[in-house]
């Protein structure tokens, strides 16, 4: 199980015991801050109706996070799979909230051993971008001003091959 | 023939649901099964057409023939991590 309603605790992914195969250990925090990200785009839906907009720089509140859960699982585990593929890995490990997530807190962890660094960064750095990207998760931002939008990192480029609808 | 669409996001903010059931007296597609939900939905139709679409699980295009009882997952764009 990737997907938790639960607090992620950072300490969950520092603890290497009985690894000593690996020479390196990268983790990964994605944490909740206060601004929406300036230049992001997202789906907005406030009081002027739903349309496309570019969020400003606004103060968030907090984070509210869904999943298609059923088909989120089997892709991560595909993506972990995927990883160990392309590069020499010993450990991959991964949590992701669903649910409300404060200010602060980890939204997303990713820890990668290896033996060497190279691989465990390269590692880590695909698991996020895919995540990011691929998995069927979104991310709603509450913000102070009592408006709220859904984020939209990915307007589904990387897996446009994969079937994107047209209407005719 | 029923049909299971589950929709999320900001799709499910506009439908004012998760689930909406439906049932087709013939064979349809999933292209089918958004163009039916544009005429149902006002102001959806932006964010179906850059959505994706799953049946069963599975990332599916839009000739996908559907059976019954099929679940057809329309996924607006990601926003993880």
């Amino acid at each position: 199980m990737f997907l938790t309603r639960n607090p992620i605790l950072a300490k969950n992914f520092l603890e290497t015991a009985q690894d000593y195969k690996s020479g390196a250990g990268v983790v990964f925090l994605g944490k909740v801050r206060n601004h929406s990200g300036a230049g992001s785009t997202g789906f907005r839906h406030a009081r002027e109706n739903l349309r496309f907009s570019s969020s400003q720089a606004r103060r968030v509140l907090y984070l509210e996070y869904e999943a298609y859960e059923s088909m989120a699982e089997p892709m991560m585990e595909g993506l972990v799979r995927e990883a160990h593929a392309r590069w020499p890995l010993e450990e991959i490990k991964i949590a992701h909230r669903i649910g409300r997530v404060n200010l602060g807190e980890i939204a997303v962890a990713i820890q990668v051993n290896s033996a060497h660094r190279d691989e465990a960064y390269q590692a880590s750095r695909f698991l996020i971008e895919e995540i990011k990207h691929q998995v069927p998760i979104w991310k709603k931002e509450y913000f102070e001003d009592g408006t709220s939008a859904w984020g939209s990192c990915a307007p589904w480029m990387s897996v446009a091959r994969k079937g994107a609808l047209s209407p005719c | 023939m029923p049909i299971k669409v589950k929709v999320f996001a900001i799709l499910k903010d506009i439908v004012g649901r998760e689930e909406i059931h439906l049932d087709f007296e013939e064979e349809v597609s999933c292209r089918e099964v958004l163009r039916h939900l544009e005429t149902q939905f006002e102001g959806i139709a932006p964010i179906l057409w850059h959505s994706l679409v799953a049946v069963n699980g599975q990332y599916a295009d839009g000739d996908t023939v559907l059976t019954a009882n099929d679940e057809v997952a329309i996924l607006p764009p990601v926003c993880g991590g």
